[in-house]
Parts: structure tokens; sequence; C-alpha cells
């Protein structure tokens, strides 16, 4: 089955008063259609601006890429007038914190109407009916009533409710949820994370889940990927990469997760700190941090992962190279 | 909504009491005998001991100052707001004769300011470092060192004497508000596109924004339909502000423009030492800058439903 979205060498570089700034190098992923691709790492690793390049919301010019083909179109040569036309309609997104991503002076039916007239023509009554029945799908309770109500009316949870709904209301094939619990009480995450689960299948759409929870995309991914500084340092089935990771850096983050259900260790912490972007160490960025670093991760970064045909689970480190030869 | 709007005219009350104790405060801290002044002021020093005391009681400057008070008050809620000392004519009369002269001034001076300074302060934050941000930087500064009075007379000079396009003085009608009414504007116009501008720029970096964007909405329907409201909210809050600065900026406009209004016979009934007129006027100014300021709340309301609903 051919993919719903394959990006193929992505960089995003930001022009900044301290010089180019490297956010993204060298990204490539697929997404197939119905699954659910969780991208994990921590802030500033560059997960949600690659998500921000895919709907061209960057500054122009930050982005690059080789290829980006969605539903079969390659987006990178559209024109801006194009991409909003796929904007909300074909891929929608739900960000972090629904309470600064609704505007707040208009009512959560109108931000919803919205969409149906901008990408379906359909007349205000229609859109209305519409916005309704969308607002039923993500389980807003007495729906009618809701529309009229501002977001700063709502809780937390409904208001993420609406932001989901404007994201799938025009049922698009990709929905990009970037940390769309993290601004949420625990008690309500659960039920978000249930809800997109549920909208997915109905809908049938690809997910992409940012998140820099482990537990949170543990239930909820076909597949992972975990980025650090600005590239996927290790990728693939979420089983395979939980149970045997295969860079010390995902093994790290796996180590960081308080475990409460086993009888484990506390959790481990990994030592230092992210690399200033405008200041990455020569060859594998996660080199000082590294317990198995060796003289040749200074030399060159591991080749950018390919993500097109097997194996399936991959990881961007010299011990994989080792590992290989030793079988 | 009525509740608020209720609320809000219930906190008037005390404001408007507060004003009138001030106004009838400006005859009682001056120094020297108000009738006295009064006389010298408005008869060129003639004064005899009996037509001071007559006037002393006339104006009830013999009654306690508590009765004195209550006297205005009273008198000031039933309409009755004296006699002007200069012109033997009842204050009320003067100033609702005038009354509607300045009000069209200072709305003038504000619908002007606002056409003005709110497109020209939203398109300096979309082209920003453009040459329209750098012109609206400059004019705010002109607006805010500028005084009223030059302003004015450029104004006069060029249009009036240079081109004849409009009146240079008095008249009715529109042609004789242009002038003066692009004067007040143009002074309240670069504080308001300083302020949209600032505003504006904020709410392009607002997440919402970058949901709109992210919506597939056209740019400038996201502007219209998502920024702009947002945008006007602390505007909005200034603009009742700025209005007490037109009917401050209207005392000097009428002067230099010879207009019938409160202000310019604020200015006369003041050289005149006609404090009844004076007291007065003042109290007509501050009821309407405090309504002023009821309906920029109002407004706020109307824009913000977080006000709205009280939150």
């Amino acid at each position: 089955m051919s993919a719903l979205l394959s990006i193929r060498d992505l960089e995003v570089t930001f022009a900044t008063e301290a010089g180019p700034l490297p956010a993204v190098q060298g990204v490539s992923l697929d997404v197939a259609p119905g699954e659910t691709l969780a991208i994990v790492g921590e802030s500033g690793s560059g997960k949600s601006v690659t998500m921000l390049s895919l709907l061209g919301l960057l500054p122009a010019g930050a982005a690059r890429a080789r290829q980006v083909v969605f539903d079969g179109q390659d987006i990178t040569a559209l024109d801006e007038a194009r991409l909003r036309g796929l904007r909300g309609r074909e891929i929608g997104i739900v960000f972090q914190d629904p309470m600064t991503s609704l505007n707040p002076v208009l009512t959560v039916g109108r931000q919803l109407t919205e969409m149906f007239e901008l990408h379906q023509g359909l007349s205000r009554g229609a859109a209305r009916a519409a916005a309704v029945e969308t607002l039923s799908l993500v389980g807003m309770p007495s729906p009618k009533e809701r529309m009229a109500t501002y977001p700063h009316q709502l809780s937390g949870g409904m208001r993420q409710r609406a932001m989901i709904a404007i994201a799938v209301a025009c049922r698009p094939k990709l929905l990009i949820a970037d940390e769309p619990t993290t601004a949420l009480d625990v008690t309500i995450q659960a039920q978000i994370l249930d809800l997109i689960a549920r909208i997915q299948e109905e809908l049938g759409m690809g997910v992409i889940m940012i998140s820099h929870d482990l537990g949170v995309v543990a239930g909820v991914a076909d597949r992972i990927a975990v980025m650090y500084a600005g590239r996927i340092v290790e990728i693939g089935p979420i089983d395979a990469v939980f149970d045997a990771p295969r860079m010390p850096y995902t093994s790290g983050l796996l180590a960081s997760v308080p475990r409460y259900d086993l009888d484990a260790d506390m959790p481990r912490s990994i030592p230092g700190t992210p690399p200033d972007p405008l200041a990455r160490p020569s060859g594998c960025a996660f080199r000082p941090r590294c317990a198995e670093a060796r003289a040749a991760c200074a030399a060159s970064p591991p080749p950018a992962l390919r993500p097109a045909g097997p194996p399936p689970h991959e990881a961007a480190c010299i011990l994989v190279g080792e590992e290989r030869e030793r079988t | 909504m009525g509740r608020y709007i209720l609320g809000r005219i219930l906190q008037m009350i005390p404001v408007l009491l507060l004003v009138s104790l001030i106004v009838f405060g400006i005859m009682r801290v001056l120094p020297g005998d108000p009738a006295l002044l009064m006389l010298q002021g408005a008869e060129g020093g003639v004064t005899t001991p009996e037509r001071l005391e007559a006037l002393r009681e006339r104006m009830g400057l013999n009654d306690p100052v508590v009765v004195q008070y209550w006297t205005f008050l009273t008198g000031a809620l039933t309409g009755d707001l004296g006699e002007s000392v200069r012109f033997r004519e009842p204050v009320l009369d003067m100033v609702l004769d005038r009354l509607g002269s300045t009000i069209e001034l200072a709305l003038a001076g504000l619908v002007i300011s606002v056409l003005v300074g709110v497109p020209l302060g939203m398109i300096a934050a979309m082209r920003r470092g453009g040459w329209i941000d750098a012109f609206t930087m400059t004019f705010s500064y002109l607006g805010a060192s500028m005084p009223v009075f030059f302003l004015g007379l450029i104004l006069i000079y060029v249009f009036a004497f240079g081109m004849g396009l409009f009146p240079s003085a008095g008249g009715t009608g529109w042609r004789s508000l242009v002038l003066p009414g692009v004067t007040l504007g143009l002074i309240n116009a670069g504080l308001i596109a300083r302020l949209m501008r600032s505003s504006m720029l904020e709410v392009l970096g607002e997440d919402y924004m970058r949901t709109g964007r992210a919506k597939g909405v056209p740019p400038g329907l996201l502007l219209r339909r998502h920024g702009i409201k947002n945008a006007l909210i602390p505007v909005v809050t200034i603009l009742g502000l700025q209005f007490g600065n037109m009917l401050a900026g209207t005392v000097v406009t009428e002067t230099v423009f010879s207009r019938p209004g409160i202000g310019r016979m604020i200015v006369t009934a003041i050289l005149a030492k006609d404090y009844p007129l004076i007291q007065g006027a003042v109290l007509f100014l501050s009821i309407i800058y405090v309504t002023a300021n009821l309906l920029v709340d109002i407004a706020y309301a109307w824009l913000d439903p977080r006000i709205r609903y009280g939150d």
C-alpha cells in the first residue's frame, strides 16, 4: 500500500540574528493511511517544526525538502493558495493548548462553521447543521447549545474537543496532533486520546501524534519515530522500539519513564541537556551525553534514516552497524 | 450584557457625585472672596460694600458650606446651575446652547482619529519595517509632540487662506467642521495608530492566528474575522481616555477656529472670572466624559465576550 504521506530529506533552517539555525536536518518519514505514527523527542528536537513545515506554516524559505508527497501529490510544488486548500480540508491539526489556540472572541460554532463554508462552500444553515454533527462526533454534550458558547466558557477538555472538532470537520485524510494532551488535566488526557483513536477509526485517518511523553504514545501509536537535535534517530514499530531500543538515546528515554506498574528501578534521567542548535557537536549530536560513545562517533553523523523498505526498525547509531557485523 | 451595562451605569453615580464635589470646590479653594473676585473681574473693579454684600447673599456665600453644596447639588440635579455673572443668563441655557457644537467637534475628531489611526496601525503592523511602518512611527511622534493650536494654524494657512477650500473660522454646516475636526483628529490619530500597531503585532503572533492559517483561512479573511476584533480591544479601552483628550482639545481648537462651543466659552468665562458659568460648563464636560467612557465599556464588552460574561 502506498504511503499517505511521505517526506524525504526535509531541512528546516531559521534565519536568526546569531546565524542560520538548523531546526530539522534531513528528516524522512512515511505515514500509511489509517496508521498512527508517534513522533517523540525533547522540546527543541524539531518535531513540531517538522509538522508546521508540512502545512507551509513556517516563515517563507525556512523549509526545504527533496520531496513531500501527500496523497499522491508532491506538495512542495504547490503554491500558497493550493496549499491553503489542503490545510484544514485534507490535513487537520490539533495544537497543544486549546485555550490560546481557539479565538477568544468568536463562538465555538463560528470557528467550526467557518471550516464548512471555506472548504465545502456550504451555506450558513448547512454549515451549522454540519457543525452540530461534528460537535456530537467529538462527544460534546448538548452540541446545539455549545455552538453559541465562547472558548473561555468551556473546560479544558471540552475546549480540546472543540479544537479536535475543527481539525476533523472536513474529514481530513491526515490528522496531526501536536501534544494534544499536554495542557490538560491527567484525568482528561486518556479521554482525549481515546477520542482521537475513535475518530481515527471512524474516519480512517492517518494520525501523526507528536509528544514528549512516551506514556502518551505507548497506547495509541503503531509506529514511533524518536527525534533528537533535528534528526530522526530511531524509527520502528512501537513494540519493537519499546522492547529493544537500538539507539542509546531511545534507551535513555525509556529508562526515564516512571513505571508504577513494575517493581522496577527508579527512573533514570539522561545526563546533560540537548545541544544548542547553533553549536551542535560534530558527528552524532547525542555523543556528549551518550554512555556508549566512542571515537568514531565524532567523525561523522550516522547516515539519515531511510524509511522506505526493510528493515522496519532502524536507528541512526554506530552501534547498529556493529551489531550487524557481529551477526 | 444588560446586567453588565446596568452595573456600569450604577458605577457612574459615585463618579458624578465626586465630580460635582470638585466642581463645587473650584470656587471655594480659590484665594480671596469669590464674590469680590467676580465683581472685580466682571465690572472692572467698581465695587461697593453694598453690591458685594448683595452678591454674597445672592450666591449663598453666607450659608454654611454643607448647605451651599446641597443647594448646588439639588440645583444641578433639577437643571438650575445658577446665572452667569457676566451675561445675566441661566448657565444651563448657555451651556446647552453650545454643547451641540462641542460634541459635534469632539465626535468628528474621534471619528477622524479612528479612521486614520486604526488602518494606519494595522498596515504598519502587517508591513513591519516597511516605509508605511516608518511613516506611522514618525506620524505618531509628530501627533504627540505638536500642539493643537499650531496644527490648527497650519491647516488654516494652507486650506483656508491658501486654497480657500474651507472657512477659517466660525460658520455652520459640515464645511466649517472639517478643519477643526481634522486638527483634533490628526493630533490623536498618532497615538491610536501606535497602539493599533503594537496590538496588531501581538495578535499576529497569537496561537489562534496560527490555528486560522492551519484551518486554511485566506490571509485577508483571517485578518478581518480573527485579527481585527482582537486587536481592537486594547485600542477601544484607550478611546475613552482619548475622548477626554478631545474635549480638552476642543478648548484650544474652538478658540483657534472661533467656534461657538463650550471650550471657547470656558476660556471666556475664566478670563471674566465668571464662576457659575465655569462650574456649569466643567460639570457638563465631565458628564460627557463619563458617558463616553460608559459607551467605551459597552463597546469593550461587545468586542470581548470574556468581559461580557463576567469572567
